[in-house]
């Protein structure tokens, strides 16, 4: 027990994003797309100030991106949208549904 | 010349004009084209966090102009965001020119649109339109103004491109009203939700004595959380009646949240308007230049490697390209010490001049190449657009020790100078990350301590060793600082740390002319210290050697062992005994508290008052020492890389946590922390050698 709870508070922002996951199984985001993966978002799950930083940095519904990179052992994400770049935590990734496009 | 100011007064005749925008969008390069400034800049957001003033006349007018921090949007998430949007609305600039990466032109619009919403009067720079153009997008800026109801200037700040153009508009559009923005093109939902809140505001104690503003209205309906507090201060913690209703129909009708519909809603507009000014006339690229290079930078392996290759690489040049002026310095100033010891029959005046001024002062002076190179190479690596790689591939690892991907940058900043690098922390949004930021960066040794680290690291290391065992010693900062920040984050501060969401600009070409001006400022400060605090300092600790005046016969030891130094050192001497130091090096220590530069000057004046031939360079001196051999060495080199920088540094602190209490917390643990580690690899070096 007393071990869980230290691994929660040193990997809150995974424990958040896997309960995150568990609410949404079966809609895709960020997060669960591959490299290279063209995005349209569909809906921003953050909330509070996270959701009103990600909608305003243009991921707002409608806007389109493309996974650039996703570091190892869970590591940021990178993704390219309106001629930018943009890294997000994987947790903030799961925030964000998308639907996959098909890049042609 | 510029100004730090947050305060403003107001005159009728002056154009007050504020540089606001996105971040790392090129205000500071305009301001400083502007008022002919020099600022710093950096091709990473989250270079400037204050707001500094400048002046320039055009056309028989005065304008002053306000470089602001940059910010993504009006609802601040930083301080330093916050301090952009405090200056903007309370204030009240007579015009906000209005910066645009045109590369990056739709999330630019974005803080455009709200500045309209504001209704003051706005002038928009199209910056870095080369880029742009570059990337084959071909912008009308006129019809982007029409849509916008704004002018629309193309500049390019780097190149002092379009600056006369922007001045014109400037003061044009002074003399005019702004052109009222109506809710309505953000749709029917937004313009009624706003209706009823204005109407609910009219009804409810106002937080000013103006009546409400229809921005207001917008804002309460967009959840903005300033405005909101606002509201709720003067009507019994509570939202106006019917205020709040006006919010959750929005939300129920459109069934998103206010703040997520709202900017979903500003990015149409900006789609829209895009799409009429804007055009490809080429194909974008599929692998630009900065893409080719974070394929390496980012990478798995390569990435992190490369990011150690670099840090590494750094010290590396900074030593090695430094040593032969280091060398020709002291011999230089050991030979002026002969001279000068030849020259004066006094003895106190000729041991004032020779072993307090030359001693002292020239013993800093000698390392000015090491400071130059370190800042420069740290300048064109802030000006490369690495540093928000550096923290991408860091976020990881920092993440875990209960510090932020973006600590990285005001900690990388700490290895120049520490002053800089706690105000960096600003940029950190979660006050806890920013705290905790600030506790540790003192433990990343700043450029200050470097000269120590090369006089005790040059006199004591076989020369091919000398830069690993420096890069050693450089690696003890973020380590220490890595543990600390875990401990804290275990003790003090539990709790989340905040997101990390952070934009990669594209890789420019540092510019060497504003890379050796920075350069040349710091030396220059570097020169100014040396030539008043430290020489001060340098005087002070010769009078405390020199006094009482010793009997004719005393031998130089013996008229040290009997000065003032010497008494005060052994009231701290038994704590300095377990480190392998003598009292001495504890008064180098102590009188280092005011400035790392001090430590080399007192052990300057210190090390000098001894029989010694009498060209010696100070790296000498030390080597001869009975009193100091390599194990002391280690121990002052780990007790100098962990203890609190300088005074300079405390009032940082104060400044920007608020409190006297951290203050104290910081000097108080990094000089236990020091000497916790002073006195393990004291030990381990008994051990080993
Ligand atoms: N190509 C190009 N580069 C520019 C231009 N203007 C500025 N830069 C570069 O863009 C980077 C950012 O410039 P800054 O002036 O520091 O940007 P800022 O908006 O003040 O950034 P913050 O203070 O972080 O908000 C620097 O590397 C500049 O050299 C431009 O017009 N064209
Ligand atoms: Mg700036």
């Amino acid at each position: 027990m007393k071990h869980l709870g230290r691994r929660r508070r040193r990997r809150g922002g995974d424990e958040q994003c896997n309960r995150r996951r568990a609410e949404l199984a079966g809609t895709l985001t960020v997060a669960d797309l591959s490299e290279g993966e063209v995005f349209e978002v569909r809906r921003v799950l953050a909330e509070g100030e996270l959701g009103r930083r990600l909608v305003e940095m243009g991921l707002s519904p409608g806007a389109r991106g493309a996974v650039a990179r996703m570091a190892p052992f869970r590591g940021p994400v990178q993704i390219d949208l309106l001629g930018y770049s943009l890294s997000l935590r994987r947790s903030e990734a799961y925030g964000v549904v998308v639907e996959r496009i098909d890049p042609s | 010349m510029a100004s730090s100011s947050n305060v403003s007064t107001r005159r009728s005749d002056v154009v007050r004009v504020a540089v606001a925008g996105n971040p790392n969008s090129g205000k500071t390069t305009l301001f400083n084209v502007l008022t002919g400034a020099r600022l710093k800049t950096g091709n990473y957001p989250g270079v400037t966090v204050d707001v500094t003033s400048g002046e320039r006349r055009h056309k028989g007018g005065e304008l002053v102009f306000y470089d602001l921090p940059g910010a993504y949007s009006l609802s601040a998430y930083s301080i330093d965001e916050l301090a952009a949007r405090r200056f903007i609305l309370e204030e009240k600039p007579d015009v906000v020119l209005n910066v645009i990466d045109s590369a990056n032109l739709e999330r630019n619009l974005y803080y455009t649109l709200q500045l309209r919403e504001l209704d003051v009067p706005v002038v928009g720079a199209l910056n870095m339109i080369d880029e742009a153009e570059e990337a084959g997008v071909e912008i009308d800026a006129e019809r982007l103004g029409e849509i916008l109801r704004t002018p629309m200037v193309k500049t390019v700040g780097s190149k002092r491109r379009g600056v006369e153009e922007l001045l014109d508009a400037i003061v044009e559009t002074a003399r005019k009203d702004a052109f009222r923005w109506t809710p309505s093109v953000y749709g029917v939902e937004i313009e009624r939700a706003a209706e009823r809140a204005l109407a609910a505001l009219g009804k409810a104690t106002t937080p000013d004595e103006t009546a409400p503003t229809t921005w207001a209205a917008l804002k309460i309906v967009e959840r903005d959380k300033d405005e909101t507090a606002k509201w709720r201060a003067v009507n019994e913690g509570e939202l106006p009646d019917g205020a709040t209703e006006a919010v959750e129909w929005l939300e129920r009708h459109v069934g998103e949240s206010a703040p997520v519909y709202f900017a979903g809603q500003r990015y149409g507009v900006i789609r829209g308007a895009v799409r009429e000014t804007v055009r490809r006339v080429k194909p974008p690229e599929r692998k630009t230049p900065t893409s080719r290079i974070d394929a390496f930078a980012l990478h798995p392996v390569f990435g992190v490697v490369g990011f150690l290759v670099v840090m590494a690489a750094v010290f590396y040049a900074t030593f090695t390209l430094s040593e032969p002026p280091v060398a020709w310095l002291e011999r230089g100033f050991a030979a002026l010490g002969e001279f000068a010891a030849s020259r004066i029959d006094d003895p106190t005046l000729r041991s004032f001049v020779v072993d307090g001024a030359i001693g002292g002062v020239g013993g800093v002076l000698s390392f000015a190449p090491i400071i130059v190179v370190l800042f420069l190479l740290v300048t064109l690596l802030e000006e490369s657009g690495y540093m928000a790689r550096a923290a991408f591939i860091m976020d990881n690892v920092f993440h875990r020790f209960g510090l932020h991907g973006q600590s990285f940058i005001p900690l990388f900043i700490g290895f120049g100078c520490t002053v800089p690098a706690i105000m960096a922390a600003r940029t950190l949004k979660s006050p806890t990350d920013r705290l905790v930021t600030i506790l540790v960066s003192p433990l990343i040794s700043c450029g200050a301590r470097l000269p120590i680290y090369a006089l005790i690291v040059g006199a004591f290391s076989p020369p091919e060793y000398s830069w690993a065992i420096l890069l050693g010693v450089y690696a003890l900062g973020p380590i220490a600082a890595m543990g600390t920040a875990l401990l804290f984050r275990a003790t003090l501060f539990r709790g989340e740390t905040s997101p990390f969401v952070m934009e990669l600009p594209p890789y420019r070409k540092p510019t060497m002319s504003g890379a050796m001006w920075h350069v040349g400022r710091r030396l220059w400060r570097f020169l100014k210290n040396a030539g008043t605090v430290i020489f001060a300092a340098s005087i002070l600790v010769w009078a405390l050697t020199a006094f009482p005046r010793p009997a004719a016969d005393a031998t130089a030891r013996e008229a040290l062992e009997q000065s003032y130094a010497a008494q005060m050192g052994e009231a701290i001497a038994p704590a300095m005994a377990p480190l392998g130091l003598d009292w001495k090096a504890g008064v180098a220590l102590v009188s280092g508290l005011a400035a790392k530069e001090i430590v080399v000057s007192t052990m300057g004046v210190l090390y000098h008052a001894e029989e010694a031939a009498p060209d010696a360079t100070l790296r000498e001196r030390l080597r001869d020492d009975g009193s100091f051999d390599a194990l002391s060495a280690i121990s002052l080199v780990v007790f100098v890389a962990l203890y609190v920088p300088c005074f300079a540094t405390l009032a940082t602190i104060r400044r920007e946590t608020g409190s006297w209490k951290w203050v104290a917390f910081v000097a108080g643990y990094t000089v236990a922390l020091a000497w916790i580690a002073a006195f393990l690899a004291h030990r381990l070096g008994v051990a080993l050698l």
